[in-house]
């Protein structure tokens, strides 16, 4: 079966670089859209978009986090979404105040799947796969993004650059500065809570 | 889009960094993939993270580091251009055109438990003018024994010919000095054959 996903899906889901934190007003809940699809399959298609939309990110975060590669995490995220509209539109979706468990369930098990069989696991259909266009690099959030950085404490910056470059946990770097592991969660705490005020203050 | 029970920052940078255990780890990931604020949350650390990583990675940041990092830089394409000084030493620098990153490596036996400040004393070899320049709470890389510090080569190539007398000292209100180095910095363009 050959599904193809809705626009919303093919809008690119990381931002190029980061910028004020953003949040968007409520609308229906997910189980609201599950219901929806559920309710008229195949005749929901705003609702299948929206669906997707919003898991996008979320399985793609949970890729990137058991991946730990933004191509897999990306494929993750196809694939699970491409399930979840499948399951949705047979009516196999049993409880749909639960579908973002539902989805976790999913990302769980092809995630799995993916670490175990990764090569073996079956292509995408061509027409499934998400056009994704490259967003250029925003130069002046970098600029700001810079100057943000340039304002932290030495430590704050040293603690927040290792964390973000070298992707050390707080042991690691407590191991190589002698620091203890508490010392290096506050300081990397109030270092990424400043960018953030910084971030937001520069918008 | 709220949140009732919102992630806390923490949570989300332990999570992040694999840090917690499956069952905490867990937790976050039923939260968050209930809740557009916390996953939005999130988000934003992730990309905070990517473009951190980005600006490194194209030798945009300067900050004290490890050892490791450095060689990570120069092993993901950057040139690096080292200089490894022990107490005492001098060194003539530059910092060349195609230079990303200067890493400056200063041996030190910091104290376990105290911290360290960096203080530069700067002379400008053309007009005598002098500065001081102070870098508080200098992360030392504990492992390696060193303090080191990368500074963008962009920054490096600004300086005119001057000599920095850098002194390694600890923190409080009776600094104790751990080690002296020389660096006498000469432009690129104003070495000879390069012009």
């Amino acid at each position: 079966m050959t599904v193809v996903l809705g626009g919303a899906l093919r809008a690119r889901a990381r931002p190029p670089i980061v910028g004020p934190l953003v949040t968007e007003p409520a609308g229906r809940s997910d189980a609201d859209l599950a219901r929806r699809v559920l309710a008229s399959p195949g005749a929901a298609g705003p609702e299948e978009a929206e669906l997707c939309r919003r898991f996008a990110p979320r399985v793609r975060l949970f890729g990137l986090r058991h991946l730990r590669d933004e191509e897999a995490a990306g494929e993750l995220t196809q694939r699970v979404l491409l399930l979840l509209l499948e399951k949705l539109r047979a009516g196999e979706v049993t409880a749909p105040e639960r579908v973002a468990s539902f989805v976790l369930g999913v990302a769980r098990r092809t995630a799995l799947a993916m670490r175990r069989d990764g090569a073996r696991l079956a292509p995408l259909e061509p027409d499934a796969l998400p056009a994704e266009a490259a967003a250029p690099p925003d130069p002046l959030l970098a600029a700001r993004l810079a100057g943000c950085l340039e304002a932290l404490g030495e430590r704050e910056r040293s603690v927040v650059v290792l964390t973000f470059y070298q992707g050390q946990g707080a042991a690691e770097i407590a191991a190589a500065l002698a620091l203890s592991e508490g010392n290096v969660r506050v300081v990397r705490h109030r270092g990424v809570g400043r960018l953030r005020a910084c971030l937001e203050g520069a918008a | 889009m709220s949140c009732g029970a919102p992630l806390s920052l923490e949570a989300l940078l332990a999570y992040r960094q694999g840090e917690l255990d499956d069952a905490a780890a867990g937790e976050v990931e039923e939260h968050y993939f209930a809740c557009a604020a916390c996953a939005a949350a999130l988000a934003w650390l992730e990309g905070l993270g990517a473009a951190v990583a980005g600006l490194v990675g194209v030798g945009a940041v300067s900050a004290a580091v490890t050892g490791a990092l450095v060689e990570r830089a120069a092993a993901q394409g950057l040139r690096v251009r080292t200089y490894r000084l022990a107490p005492g030493g001098r060194v003539a620098c530059t910092a060349a055109p195609e230079d990303d990153l200067v890493a400056l490596r200063l041996a030190v036996d910091a104290p376990e438990g105290e911290g360290v400040d960096l203080v530069a004393e700067v002379v400008d070899a053309a007009s005598g003018a002098r500065f001081t320049r102070r870098t508080d709470d200098v992360v030392v890389d504990r492992v390696a024994g060193e303090a080191v510090l990368v500074h963008a080569g962009a920054q490096i190539r600004a300086f005119p010919r001057t000599r920095w007398e850098l002194e390694l000292r600890t923190r409080g209100p009776a600094p104790r000095a751990l080690g002296a180095y020389t660096l006498e910095h000469t432009p690129w363009e104003e070495l000879p054959g390069t012009a």
